[in-house]
């Protein structure tokens, strides 16, 4: 990929007050940074490479719409982006997915690895395990989920996710504590009944 | 919680984030800059004109009626327009005071969080559409930054820009759009409430700035 020619040392907030002036390049270098980890963050939330690459594309087509309405506070966009990302993904459970992917469709053909059909089943491998874990996260509610994702699986702080889903940090310390207590409480659930299971299935074998 | 565990991270394949690239930069390359361009403006135009230019936007904003404001939020640090800010899409139902304190609280405003939350908030039609949140309970805040105030029937329209926003989601279909005549054909005339700057007959704005709840 062609590079932007900007140096790591700058900062997202610079990269920002350039693209907001106009400059596409800084606002192109903040797609190569982040492209990747919220491609990430939607692929865990729908269970779906393709829909994750539209909505990846739908993500900086909105922050870039809304660049003059936003001032970074921090030194990192990221934690913005996936604010953006995170509406995007309820829109798209509401129904959405045919205009997302009018809108951001890319109409290269995929170029794979070295073995497409690795890939492709590798993919497929991906989804059908991110649906499952996905069916456990459905016992929450999805303020839950959506802190959950943020600080267990994408690794954001208590302050970063606040500011990815608009709300005080302390709102996200208790909706990741009570999503934790209710999988836990599930997990724990689930082993007994799995006991009483295998214990009825021994003593229908004894009879 | 073992099974808890999301299958690994993958990385966008470097051609594929080429082209996502240069789709999304070719998109925006066909906006204006904003800035920039303001600038510009300001280096050449003169103060006669810039006095007339004033007198107009400030006309243009009095008069925006809900429609046009019922898309975006953006809450201020201080009752000025230079103050950081963030912005985020409206929505249904929506406290505007709750969501700019819970803004301020999260550090998402500006950082460090420069103390308490304000109680009071005051809503105004924005510079360039959508809604501008100010701290303070000062009614006058709208007039003195020359910003309309909140039209009275906000809420209304949020709730039929959303119901829009959801109804053409669902309308459109996948990877095309229809053209006028057919989507006319299909859907009648258009003549939705919603309005645009080429004149659908709207109710004025309400000449009196609405506080935001605290």
């Amino acid at each position: 990929m062609e590079s932007s020619g900007f140096a790591r040392s700058t900062t997202d907030a610079d990269l920002w007050r350039l693209a907001t002036d106009g400059d596409r390049e800084a606002f192109g270098e903040l797609f190569e940074r982040h492209a990747g980890a919220i491609y990430n963050f939607c692929f865990r939330r729908l269970a779906d490479w393709t829909i994750a690459e539209d909505l990846t594309s739908a993500v900086f087509l909105e922050a870039w719409r809304r660049r003059s309405d936003v001032r970074l506070a921090h030194d990192s966009a990221l934690p913005w982006l996936y604010g953006v990302a995170a509406n995007l993904i309820r829109n798209h459970r509401r129904g959405g997915r045919r205009a997302l992917r009018a809108l951001t469709r890319v109409s290269t053909e995929r170029s794979t690895g070295p073995d497409p059909a690795d890939d492709v089943a590798a993919r497929l491998d991906d989804e059908r395990r991110m649906r499952e874990v996905l069916g456990r996260l459905a016992m929450l509610r999805d303020a839950e989920q959506d802190a959950f994702v943020l600080c267990v699986w994408q690794g954001l702080s208590y302050r970063e996710a606040a500011v990815a889903l608009g709300v005080p940090v302390g709102t996200v310390r208790s909706r990741l504590s009570r999503a934790r207590a209710r999988l836990r409480l599930g997990t724990e659930q689930d082993e007994d009944a799995s006991e009483a299971s295998s214990a009825e299935r021994d003593g229908s074998g004894v009879r | 919680m073992n099974d808890l565990l999301p299958p690994k991270e993958r990385e966008l394949e470097p051609a594929r984030l080429a082209a996502m690239k240069r789709l999304i930069l070719d998109r925006v390359v066909a906006e204006r800059p904003v800035r920039r361009r303001r600038r510009r403006l300001v280096a050449l135009v003169l103060v006669p004109a810039a006095v007339i230019g004033a007198a107009a936007g400030y006309a243009a904003t009095r008069g925006r009626t809900a429609e046009q404001v019922a898309d975006m939020v953006t809450c201020y640090q201080s009752p000025s327009l230079s103050a950081p800010a963030i912005g985020f899409p409206s929505a249904v139902e929506q406290d505007l005071a709750s969501a700019c304190r819970n803004a301020w609280t999260s550090g998402a405003l500006a950082w460090p969080v420069p103390g308490p939350a304000p109680s009071a908030w005051v809503a105004c039609s924005g510079p360039a559409g959508g809604v501008a949140v100010f701290p303070g309970g000062d009614s006058h805040t709208c007039d003195g930054l020359h910003l309309g105030p909140l039209p009275a029937d906000y809420a209304a329209a949020v709730a039929r820009f959303s119901a829009l926003r959801d109804d053409m989601s669902a309308q459109f279909p996948d990877g095309s759009c229809a053209n006028r005549s057919d989507a006319e054909t299909q859907r009648g005339p258009f003549s939705t409430p919603m309005g645009s700057a080429h004149g659908a007959s709207l109710p004025p704005a309400s000449a009196t700035p609405r506080r935001a709840r605290p």
